[in-house]
């Protein structure tokens, strides 16, 4: 029994790229309790899109509520508008939509991993991971126009389209990327040190998964299958060979996998809507005014995305909710630190790959 | 020991999130990775405030953000360098007039370089902190404190105290 | 869209969420505050794994004052959400701690309309 020692672990940090605090109590290495704090960045996101800005435009907020998984808030809000105004969006719109937030899973997966390698003290990994991920936000620049904020998805469709020349070169990039994420992937499964470093570490069960209702990569690596891609229609993910990837060990190295596998899923989809993009509109008109409530569910990089929306027939909505995947998995982090060694704290935290942007809105 | 010379040679900077969306944060280490590669310019990125020359600050500034970042602008050795990236950091951008948000970071602390874009890109943060490195050569002798936490003559203050002070300042303004 | 709504009155909430609510079948979203001014409406959202489209919302309604269950015994991890409740409405939730998010100096209860 030694001394209790508190350990502050933020709200800036090393090993951190956002403002989140951890105040940990320790007995030696050990830890024995633990606080959060995950409200730095709190903005009020949710009452200025109830009233300041018009149904229209709140598309272009929740973008900025994060700006690594900016395409899925902006097709969380953006789906949920479309199905209280039942507005038919074109096919070619549904499979743009699919090809830019696969790509933004890419981007956003190959930051986590390379994260999780820098915080494993793999530098030359991280910095390999970085100089691949390139090559996907040149895609998404060519795509959208912009590296991190695409603002690409509005209601009614998509706010560019997609030229035969844009498409070949698209189809050079990918071939590239292909191959290098095979290689990333080789790597982060083989590796002799990154296996001592994360196998069995920070575990998370099927059971305790489902008792904590978890999220996503985390979710999947414990062997829980559960992906909205597979459990809610708003983009046509099946016909363009979407595979739930699951794994069973629960832990750092299995959740990188998951996220590895699962760039590899997104590359293979992201051909196959090149290949079968259907001619036609990308946009339809959105007019009339939202009314009555509705729910949506996406599948953001970090995990499963909650959408609610309320119209009371006015230009501004009566609420936005916004339940995040990083919200969902605080609770989980909590429970599994208890009980853990101080060293390891850096590593579990970025592997859940926590947003903190996302959570306190 | 030439201290001087090192820093004009190798200025580390350390960042904070303030409430920004992540969008400039991943493009500050999109920076600092091969393609860009900020660090031929002698720039590590550094969690640390006391070894620390430049500042770069995302976001726009939330309430509880508003006194980490005033003690991290403390701690950091002068001469100093603040450099605001992305719209929302220089004018409060799309967050503006939310109602836990502070309008940018140049109401908090004085800001040198201003980079906007939403989220700026790559080749204006470099060309932000570049900017940064000319005029942290001219600060070099300059002591530059905001006027309102100049510790008047004869009295004795530490950090603690001042980080109060300057606090209780900047709210009479808001409130006023 | 196959959703499944539940009105009960609020001191009824947890028993008609223990009633139905087996971890290995629902997956607990969050729970969601509205203002109709005057009172919040609540709602806690869950989803079967592996369906397509099936929820369960539980709705009630609460005044200000009202206090409202927790149902952490049941679901542990709804601590956050039930936390975010109390401090963006200012209601009293059954051992909630008030500053997830707002601090001393920012408006309270902001998305109460009004």
């Amino acid at each position: 029994m030694g001394k209790r020692i508190t350990v502050p672990f933020g709200s800036q940090h090393v090993a951190l790229p956002e403002p989140v605090r951890f105040v940990f109590q320790t007995e030696n290495e050990r830890i024995v309790d633990v606080e959060v704090d995950v409200g730095y960045v709190h903005r009020g996101i949710e009452k200025a899109c109830s009233t300041r800005f018009k149904y229209m435009q709140v598309g272009y907020v929740v973008a900025r509520v994060c700006g690594l998984c900016a395409i899925s808030h902006t097709l969380g809000y953006v789906t949920a508008i479309e199905r209280l105004m039942e507005v038919e969006v074109p096919k070619r719109a549904l499979y743009l939509r699919v090809l830019v937030s696969e790509l933004d899973r890419i981007h956003s997966h190959l930051l986590a991993m390379g994260h999780t390698a820098e915080v494993a003290g793999y530098e030359n990994l991280f910095m390999q991971t970085f100089r691949y991920r390139e090559s996907v936000m040149e895609l998404l620049e060519l795509i959208t126009g912009n590296r991190v904020q695409f603002d690409y998805v509005c209601p009614g469709g998509v706010n560019r389209d997609m030229t035969t020349e844009l498409e070949k070169e698209i189809r050079k990039k990918l071939k590239e990327l292909e191959e290098k994420c095979l290689w990333l992937k080789d790597v982060f499964e083989n590796d002799f040190s990154l296996n001592l470093r994360w196998k069995g570490v920070g575990v998370v069960t099927k059971e305790m998964a489902k008792e904590m209702n978890v999220v996503g990569p985390p979710a999947r690596a414990a062997g829980l299958e559960t992906d909205v891609r597979a459990e809610f229609n708003y983009l046509p993910f099946e016909e363009v060979g979407f595979k739930l990837i699951t794994r069973r060990g629960g832990d750092i190295y299995d959740r990188n996998l998951v996220r590895a596998e699962e760039v590899i899923n997104s590359i293979e989809m992201v051909k196959n809507v090149l290949d079968g993009l259907p001619e036609g509109e990308i946009k339809v008109p959105v007019k009339g005014l939202p009314e009555g409530e509705t729910f949506v569910r996406v599948e953001a990089p970090r995990g499963e995305l909650f959408y609610y929306i309320k119209g009371t027939k006015k230009m501004v909505l009566d609420r936005v909710r916004i339940r995040v995947p990083t919200f969902a998995n605080i609770p989980v982090m909590k429970k599994l630190f208890i009980g853990m060694d101080y060293s390891d704290v850096p590593a579990t935290v970025i592997s859940f790959d926590p947003c903190l942007s996302c959570t306190a809105r | 020991m030439e201290l001087k010379k090192f820093r004009k040679k190798s200025p580390w900077i350390l960042h904070y999130n303030t409430g920004s969306c992540n969008g400039c944060d991943i493009e500050i280490l999109a920076c600092l990775a091969p393609k860009y590669d900020l660090e031929r310019f002698g720039i590590l990125n550094r969690g640390n405030p006391k070894q620390s020359d430049i500042l770069l600050v995302t976001g726009p500034v939330t309430k509880r953000a508003k006194e980490r970042l005033l003690r991290l602008y403390f701690e950091m050795p002068e001469p100093k360098v603040v450099v605001a990236v992305g719209a929302c950091a220089c004018t409060g951008g799309v967050f503006r007039h939310m109602y836990n948000v502070e309008n940018g970071v140049d109401s908090i602390i004085p800001v040198d370089v201003y980079v906007p874009g939403c989220a700026a890109r790559p080749e204006s943060i470099i060309d932000g902190v570049v900017k940064a490195l000319e005029i942290l050569e001219k600060k070099k002798k300059e002591i530059e404190l905001p006027p309102y936490c100049k510790v008047p003559e004869g009295e004795k203050l530490n950090r603690r105290k001042l980080l109060e002070r300057c606090l209780e300042v900047i709210n009479a303004g808001r409130r006023s | 869209m196959r959703v499944e709504e539940v009105k009960v009155p609020l001191r009824e909430v947890r028993r008609t969420i223990k009633e139905f609510y087996d971890p290995n079948v629902w997956h607990f979203i969050t729970v969601n505050g509205t203002d109709l001014g005057g009172k919040v409406e609540l709602k806690w959202f869950f989803c079967k794994y592996g369906e397509k489209e099936t929820f369960k919302v539980v709705t009630a309604e609460a005044g200000y004052d009202d206090e409202i269950p927790t149902i952490t015994y049941l679901i542990p991890s709804a601590w956050i959400a039930e936390w975010e409740l109390a401090d963006l409405f200012d209601l009293k939730v059954e051992g909630a701690k008030k500053g997830l998010f707002l601090d001393p100096d920012s408006p309270k209860a902001p998305l109460r309309r009004g």
